[in-house]
């Protein structure tokens, strides 16, 4: 049975659960009522994982072991009071699992990371102290980390709008890692505003990443990257995703950044099968037309087992459980999709 | 010591539960504001910036009159402190 039969759904107003059992799709919810849930996850030790936000009180993290009752952790992810540039916690955009720890990326732009499922978070110093992070600029969505990927004592972020940077020591230093890709700016540092990465864990080297200026692969770890857009009706958009078994990869194309709407109105994911040499729709199901609704970065989640969903921004999900041969639009409505897990 | 009343609104619920009114001992105000965050812990992120300050739409009222600055005065018993989530917005 694909993971993607029992979902986690947050959104612009709290957190939803979607379940399919006995060929029906239940909803119960929400969690966290009148709050923005902007990261769901797993930890290590299976300890269920929520980051919330409001526009009035703050972000915090929540822990849970059932996804019904939670618990809000004492010591979440905070910049110190006394940093020199006076950081801001103001969303945390992302929760990765690497061994037994757990980071979080945030905006304003930092890396915080918990060795005890969540309870506890210290910053990443080479992240959150950047000589240079003064020039650093926000994109539409934040200046944000919002992408971690890990392999070993290899670590990659995702930054908003400024754009990848890589450690191969554990996160004490990093490089920039944007040769290739069409700079979001070039008026001072460079600026490269990456939208979302994944990796194939067998071999890290090898990344996809969409961005704001198009789609794109490293084979070697982030030094060169190359476009690779033959078939996409459209290079923008902000989820990527990828099956680990069959190496599928699933984007879902929008306008343009002045015109965040799919093209012609016609929503859907787009699927590769050759590790992004080609492109085409992914499958059958999707709406006609109508759809003028994208999905943000944390919307889409893929399992190995030909699971994937998508949210949207009108509160739509998609589901499909073959590789994205057949899709589903689940008989729900919710708030604006801002991250999407399997639970 | 003296004992003061804080009133917390409903959207804080996912930091401290159903509870609406804690009971606080402190001879002013500040001390009894670390006597909340002292029983409540979890509330300190959703009431103050990293900088210590009233996060900005949120509201503070001290007896019925606002602090949003947190000024430090005397407490008399049965003095209420109330936060609110400002209406802004649309």
């Amino acid at each position: 049975m694909a993971q993607v039969n029992h979902l986690g759904i947050g959104t612009e107003k709290g957190a939803y659960r979607l379940d399919h059992e006995g060929g029906q799709w239940s909803v119960s919810g929400p969690l966290f009522p009148g709050w923005k849930v902007s990261a769901l996850s797993t930890a290590p030790d299976g300890t269920y994982l929520a980051a919330i936000g409001s526009n009035w009180f703050g972000v915090s993290v929540h822990r849970s072991h059932d996804f019904e009752s939670w618990t809000q952790v004492e010591n979440g992810p905070k910049y110190k009071e006394d940093n020199p540039l006076g950081l801001k916690l103001n969303q945390i955009w992302t929760f990765h699992n690497a061994g037994n720890r757990v980071y979080a990326g945030v905006d304003q732009a930092g890396l915080f990371y918990s060795d005890d499922q969540g309870l506890t978070w210290e910053g990443v110093p080479a992240i959150n102290e950047w000589p240079a992070r003064e020039s650093w600029s926000p994109g539409f969505g934040g200046l944000a980390a919002h992408r971690v990927l890990s392999h070993g004592d290899r670590l990659w972020v995702g930054i908003s709008a400024v754009g990848v940077f890589r450690s191969e020591d554990g996160g004490e230093s990093f490089v920039r890692a944007d040769e290739g890709v069409i700079p979001a700016s070039e008026e001072g540092e460079p600026a490269w505003c990456v939208h979302s990465l994944v990796a194939d864990r067998d071999d890290p080297n090898r990344i996809w990443r969409q961005d704001h200026r198009g789609v794109y692969r490293t084979t070697d770890g982030g030094d060169k990257w190359e476009q690779i857009e033959n078939g996409l009706p459209a290079s923008f958009g902000f989820a990527i995703g990828r099956n680990q078994e069959t190496g599928t990869l699933f984007v879902a194309p929008i306008t343009a950044d002045e015109n965040r709407v799919p093209v012609n109105g016609h929503f859907s994911v787009f699927r590769s099968q050759d590790d992004g040499d080609s492109w085409e729709e992914a499958g059958v199901g999707w709406p006609a037309e109508g759809q003028f609704n994208g999905a943000l970065r944390n919307a889409m989640v893929v399992d190995d087992e030909g699971g994937v969903a998508i949210g949207t921004t009108a509160g739509s999900v998609f589901v499909t459980a073959d590789d994205g041969d057949n899709w589903e639009q689940l008989p729900v409505s919710l708030p604006r999709i801002l991250s999407v897990a399997t639970v | 010591m003296t004992q003061a009343v804080v009133r917390l609104p409903r959207l804080l619920e996912p930091a401290v539960g159903d509870v609406r009114k804690v009971d606080v001992a402190g001879d002013t105000f500040r001390q009894a504001l670390d006597d909340l965050f002292r029983q409540h812990p979890t509330l300190r992120v959703h009431l103050l910036s990293e900088q210590g300050l009233l996060r900005p739409h949120v509201l503070c009222f001290h007896n019925g009159e606002p602090n949003r600055e947190l000024v430090d005065s005397a407490l008399s018993d049965g003095d209420e402190i109330v936060f609110l989530q400002a209406v802004s917005g649309g």
